[in-house]
């Protein structure tokens, strides 16, 4: 049954060639999940927000994003060096790893990810408790 | 706490067996989801993320927590297959296989972690296996061998017979009932175990990383060593005394 798993699973599309390739962060929205867990529903971030929570990751104001198979990803944004980070898929497929040069690590949950969309959540209390959620386009 | 076979066995064997078996498996729980972002303990943790898999149509996913519950499944077949079908005259031997086996993953897990892990999801996914494999093998001796009254990852039903056995204690008929308390001080030892055993490994795996299953199996050992000292030792000192005594005689 192991074997025929594997071999069933091979055909279909694995997450690690699935995230191959460019991305385009096409918007930022948040839950926020204020007292009692009540969640207000999808918010747009507002650009000056959006520069407050993402200031100290990785993907701080990148636009695009190459992810390369040998766990290179490069971050663009217009204008400036593109940056080399090392990505990994934990879990089963759902966690994306990411590794800046000084060893300082990110975990992304992918909660979607198809030929043409990826949809990316972090969890941030810069402002309230609230998911943040990067929607990719190819 | 292995040689002694289901109803042979004293609350107090099972009380071993179970918080040894729990600390391992929290240990290895709480180790596997720093390291690999995946629980190997938790089999109704995985039912629920299959059933969401199905719903999102993840194919991929459904396929490889399919492939991991089976897993967790046929470890606890193979542990009870062995026991059932070994030999009655050596139960020590018997009942330390499906052991000795789980060190065998924990040591490979440990050995292939820390030397050649490049973090690629097919050896994440493939390391996860051989994890709950362990589990399932484990789980399925401690229930084998205590009568089920032992479970080592079930936390779920776990809880559930506490709550009921202290429940029980409220009632005048069954308040000073001895095998309550006993089922009690069991229960207790396994959640106490468990507990134990992910705090441990929280905080030594961001340190020690996939060292943490060579501890782990060490643990094992210790378990078998322990288990061998009191099968072996004992009979032959009392083949040594009887020999004496034969000597004396003539």
């Amino acid at each position: 049954m192991v074997g025929s798993i594997f071999a069933f699973s091979s055909g279909l599309r694995h997450p690690e060639k699935s995230i191959l390739g460019e991305w385009k962060e096409v918007y930022w929205t948040y839950e926020r999940i204020g007292k009692g867990n009540k969640r207000s529903g999808d918010l747009d971030l507002a650009s000056h927000i959006k520069e407050e929570i993402s200031k100290d990751l990785i993907i701080h104001e990148s636009e695009k994003w190459k992810f390369s198979p040998k766990a290179n990803l490069i971050l663009f944004k217009k204008g400036t060096q593109p940056h080399h980070v090392t990505w990994r898929l934990k879990g089963r497929g759902h966690v994306l790893k990411l590794t800046y040069d000084d060893k300082h690590t990110e975990y992304y949950n992918i909660h979607e990810l198809t030929a043409h969309k990826m949809v990316l959540h972090f969890e941030n209390e810069v402002h309230a408790r609230s998911i943040v959620k990067i929607v990719f386009r190819r | 706490m292995l040689r002694k076979f289901s109803n042979s066995r004293s609350n107090s064997d099972n009380i071993k067996l179970g918080a040894l078996t729990a600390f391992v498996a929290g240990m290895v729980n709480v180790a596997s989801l720093g390291l690999f972002f995946s629980f190997t303990s938790n089999i109704t943790g995985h039912f629920a993320i299959l059933a969401e898999e199905i719903s999102n149509g993840k194919w991929f996913q459904v396929l490889i927590v399919l492939m991991w519950i089976f897993l967790f499944f046929g470890g606890s077949f193979l542990s009870n297959f062995l026991i059932i079908h070994g030999n009655r005259n050596r139960t020590y031997l018997t009942h330390a296989i499906p052991l000795l086996l789980e060190i065998m993953c924990f040591l490979a897990v440990g050995f292939y972690g820390n030397y050649f892990y490049s973090e690629t999801l097919m050896e994440t996914e493939a390391l996860v296996a051989i994890l709950l494999f362990a589990m399932g093998l484990q789980n399925g001796l401690t229930a084998t061998l205590s009568n089920f009254a032992v479970k080592s990852t079930h936390l779920t039903g776990l809880t559930t017979d506490l709550a009921l056995h202290f429940s029980m204690l409220t009632h005048e008929k069954y308040g000073n009932n001895k095998l309550i308390r006993a089922k009690i001080r069991l229960l207790g030892s396994i959640l106490l175990g468990y507990l134990a055993g992910g705090v441990l490994a929280g905080n030594i795996t961001y340190f020690f990383q996939f060292k943490v299953f060579f501890f782990v199996a060490i643990g094992m050992v210790i378990i078998l060593i322990y288990d061998f000292s009191k099968t072996y030792v004992p009979i032959s000192l009392y083949r040594k005394r009887k020999a004496q005594e034969a000597l004396t005689d003539s």
